[in-house]
């Protein structure tokens, strides 16, 4: 795991799934401003993206789920991948779909409201539960 | 012995005595007229000095088809046919010089035979101020008389005479055929001569036939050798004086007993004729009750029935409703070339059947009897033989198909046996069949008219249905269009324009971290200005989004209204009991119904409470939207707006009733009834 951080601090990798050029596009300068995150892979097609997880196994995955191939399997597929990869669900959905995507794996999941701060809050709550797995 | 036309048999002048006065008079008239309108066979003809008609009574005037009313008032010379006044005039004038004459007369009209008596009437001054005619019609006496004469010819005959001087003599041939040799036993023979339930049975056969002038009398002998009852038939006249004795006598006796046998066989043929007749009538009845036959059937089985029965051949023509043609026509016989000549010659003769009278001269042997139209029945001699006419026609009976004094048709049965005439009887029997038929063929048409209604009415319906039937289907065939639309228009927004604003959002969150407050707040302002316009896309998106009806129509139907009352303060609330596995079938009609409603109310209703109710009653699945909002009286919005008429013709069309209960300030209900799918009903 390459970590890119500062002496001492964990640096935590990220991939971000969204087919909307415009959204990884608008994700991309908040993930390289946060210290601890380093973003290892950016794509708009479930095989790529599966494809990084299973090569660059990263910390977080930011995934849209309205994305093609976003739903529940995609969800089982990355967790049987990469098991501590933590998912967080940019999510659009009613709340059955998204108890659906809860229950297929998915860690936590953010409004994609648009808004920077919940989404910072996501990555907050999955730093949190990656960290004190870190040796 | 026959009566000799218009002979007058004995001609005396009476002495009669002049009425008293004309009261007197009339009343006795009035009398007479009751007495002989009374007495069958009688007639009585009074007229004045100009042989002016003043009564005419009598049954058997009316018999011989005169008018009796009509004629009063009338010259005889108008009131009477030319020939039958001719024969008459001679009589009647000799009344109105006070003579009485007795006279046989044969009608020249009918045939009939009347004995005549023409007697003066006299006035108040013992003037005769007119005549009287007093008939009976004696052709049933002439019958009998001529039935005498043929017994007498084919019987065994006798006499004998009886006079003061002699006493009884009786010829050879009474002698043999009483079985005896001498006057004296003849006359002890005679003796025993039972007379039952004679008048004067007591006086003896002897006694009985010597009663002063015509006498007849039939009695019983048993024979004293082969004790067989002979049957003895005699006829006397005589004459006695005053003291009642016997002066002169001559008698005619005849053994009838084999006549008597054959009258006696004559008429157990009668009535097996009419036996026959009755299990005919029977078995036609019978034909008739069938209740699963067709029409054409049953009269081809009358038709058959009555060739067999009664025809040699039979024919039914059915004339059509407006009784102008000819619907069916059935020829029976078991001659194909006999139908087939039969048929010819009725189809060249057109009045033939509808003729009202029609007979073949006397002498050729033939009959054509042609019963009436409904009035009462009439034979006449017509003008002859035709010479198409087949062979098979020369006996025959037509009467007309009658239904309540209509004639549907004929019925005509025909024989071609010279020897083998119809009888009296078959006539009837004949119209009898013919009116069974036509009261079954009217009755079919009536159920004809009634079936084809019946069949119209269920055309009717099933086209409804029918139409019905599509109309669902294309109104489900549009949804599905408008469906897909939906879905596609629904996607674009969510690709499209949704994620660049969720995008610009993002980018502008991150650059107001940069900037100084007033331009970061400005900034802030224009995110969530943003962001509502998110909001207000998502809600666009969820309502052009296909149901997922994977968990019963009610979720969806939460779900949806979920989405669209979002950034309201409207809560939701779900009651449904009915098993989504029951309602599925129904699930996506029910939900494309309802969202129109969740829509309109999410437009209009400002609630701040959503119901939304899905039950099953019985064979029904009922769902229900009702929302607390300001209602309205009116939910027809005008053209383009077809929300709600959409609503009602879906409803309607899948069978089902759309009920919506709403005023001002009382929220609306929405209702939709639809019939539970078959089979799954609980």
């Amino acid at each position: 795991m390459v970590s890119p951080g500062g002496p001492g601090a964990d640096v935590y990798s990220v991939v971000v799934y969204d087919h909307h050029q415009v959204i990884r596009d608008a994700i991309r300068p908040l993930v390289d401003d946060d210290h601890r995150l380093v973003l290892v892979g950016e794509t708009g097609g479930g095989t790529t993206c599966l494809d990084y997880v299973r090569t660059a196994r990263p910390d977080i995955l930011i995934m849209a789920m309205a994305a093609r191939d976003g739903g529940p399997d995609f969800a089982r597929a990355v967790k049987l991948t990469c098991p501590a990869t933590q998912i967080l669900v940019l999510s659009t959905a009613n709340r059955r779909r998204r108890r659906l995507m809860l229950d297929a794996g998915a860690d936590d999941w953010v409004p994609k409201s648009g808004r920077v701060q919940p989404l910072l809050d996501g990555l907050d709550r999955a730093v949190e539960r990656i960290a004190p797995r870190r040796p | 012995m026959t009566c000799p036309e218009e002979l007058p048999v004995e001609e005396e002048v009476v002495p009669d005595a002049p009425a008293g006065d004309a009261d007197d008079q009339a009343a006795g008239l009035w009398r007479y007229r009751q007495v002989v309108a009374g007495i069958p066979g009688l007639s009585v003809l009074a007229f004045d000095h100009q042989l002016r008609v003043q009564i005419a009574e009598g049954e058997a005037l009316r018999r011989s088809g005169f008018d009796g009313a009509g004629m009063v008032g009338r010259l005889l010379d108008d009131a009477l046919p030319a020939p039958a006044l001719n024969r008459l005039r001679v009589p009647f004038e000799a009344a109105l010089t006070g003579r009485t004459s007795n006279l046989c007369y044969r009608s020249p009209v009918d045939g009939r035979q009347f004995r005549l008596r023409v007697t003066p009437l006299y006035g108040r001054s013992g003037d005769v101020v007119g005549g009287v005619s007093l008939g009976q019609d004696s052709s049933a006496d002439l019958a009998r008389m001529a039935q005498l004469e043929h017994l007498e010819r084919l019987g065994n005959v006798g006499g004998g005479w009886f006079d003061l001087a002699s006493g009884w003599t009786f010829d050879p041939q009474l002698l043999r055929l009483l079985d005896v040799e001498t006057d004296a036993e003849a006359e002890q023979v005679c003796a025993r001569i039972q007379l039952p339930g004679h008048a004067y049975g007591w006086l003896g056969f002897l006694g009985v036939l010597t009663t002063n002038g015509s006498a007849s009398a039939q009695g019983s002998l048993v024979d004293a050798k082969t004790g067989q009852l002979r049957q003895l038939f005699g006829t006397g006249t005589s004459t006695r004086d005053g003291d009642d004795r016997l002066l002169h006598a001559v008698i005619t006796v005849t053994d009838v007993t084999d006549s008597i046998d054959e009258r006696e066989r004559a008429q157990e043929a009668r009535a097996a004729a009419a036996q026959a007749r009755t299990l005919l009538i029977r078995r036609v009845s019978d034909v008739l009750a069938t209740q699963d036959r067709t029409i054409p059937e049953l009269t081809q089985s009358i038709t058959d029935i009555a060739a067999t029965a009664i025809g040699d051949g039979a024919l039914l023509r059915i004339l059509t409703a407006d009784g102008q043609g000819i619907e069916t026509q059935l020829i029976s016989h078991s001659l194909p070339a006999a139908v087939d000549r039969v048929r010819t010659f009725v189809e060249a003769n057109s009045d033939f059947l509808g003729r009202p009278e029609f007979r073949t001269p006397t002498g050729s042997g033939d009959s054509w009897v042609h019963l009436g139209d409904p009035g009462p029945r009439r034979q006449h001699t017509g003008p002859g033989v035709r010479p198409d006419t087949p062979p098979e026609l020369r006996h025959v009976v037509v009467a007309p198909v009658r239904h309540i004094g209509r004639v549907v048709g004929y019925l005509m049965v025909f024989r071609a046996d010279r020897d083998r005439p119809y009888e009296p009887g078959d006539d009837d029997l004949v119209q009898v069949l013919a009116d069974r038929i036509g009261d079954a063929v009217v009755e079919s048409r009536v159920q004809q008219v009634l079936e084809q209604q019946r069949s119209e009415r269920r055309a009717i319906v099933e086209q409804l249905a029918e139409m019905t039937a599509e109309q669902h289907e294309l109104l489900e065939q549009l949804a599905d269009v408008a469906e897909r639309e939906r879905s596609v228009l629904a996607e674009a927004i969510h690709d499209d324009p949704l994620q660049l604003i969720v995008a610009a959002i993002l980018r502008m969150d991150l650059l107001q971290v940069s900037l100084p407050k007033p331009q970061a707040d400005e900034l802030e302002q224009l995110a969530e200005t943003l962001q509502e316009s998110v909001e207000h896309l998502r809600t666009l998106i969820v309502a052009l989004t296909p149901p997922d009806l994977s968990d019963g129509v009610g979720v969806a139907l939460r779900e949806l209204a979920e989405a669209l009352f979002i950034g309201t303060d409207a809560s939701v609330t779900l009651v449904e009991t009915a098993q989504p596995n029951i309602v599925a079938p129904r699930g996506p009609f029910i939900y494309r119904v309802l969202r129109e409603a969740l829509m309109n109310a999410r437009k209009h209703s400002q609630a701040t409470a959503i119901a939304i109710r899905v039950v099953q009653e019985d064979a029904s699945i009922i769902a229900m939207l009702s929302d607390n909002g300001v209602g309205a009286t009116v939910f027809d919005a005008g053209p383009g707006h077809l929300g709600v008429a959409t609503m009602h013709a879906r409803a309607r069309s899948a069978g089902g009733r759309l009920l919506i209960d709403s005023a001002p300030g009382a929220g609306t209900t929405v209702t939709l009834t639809l019939p539970a799918p078959e089979g799954r009903a609980s």
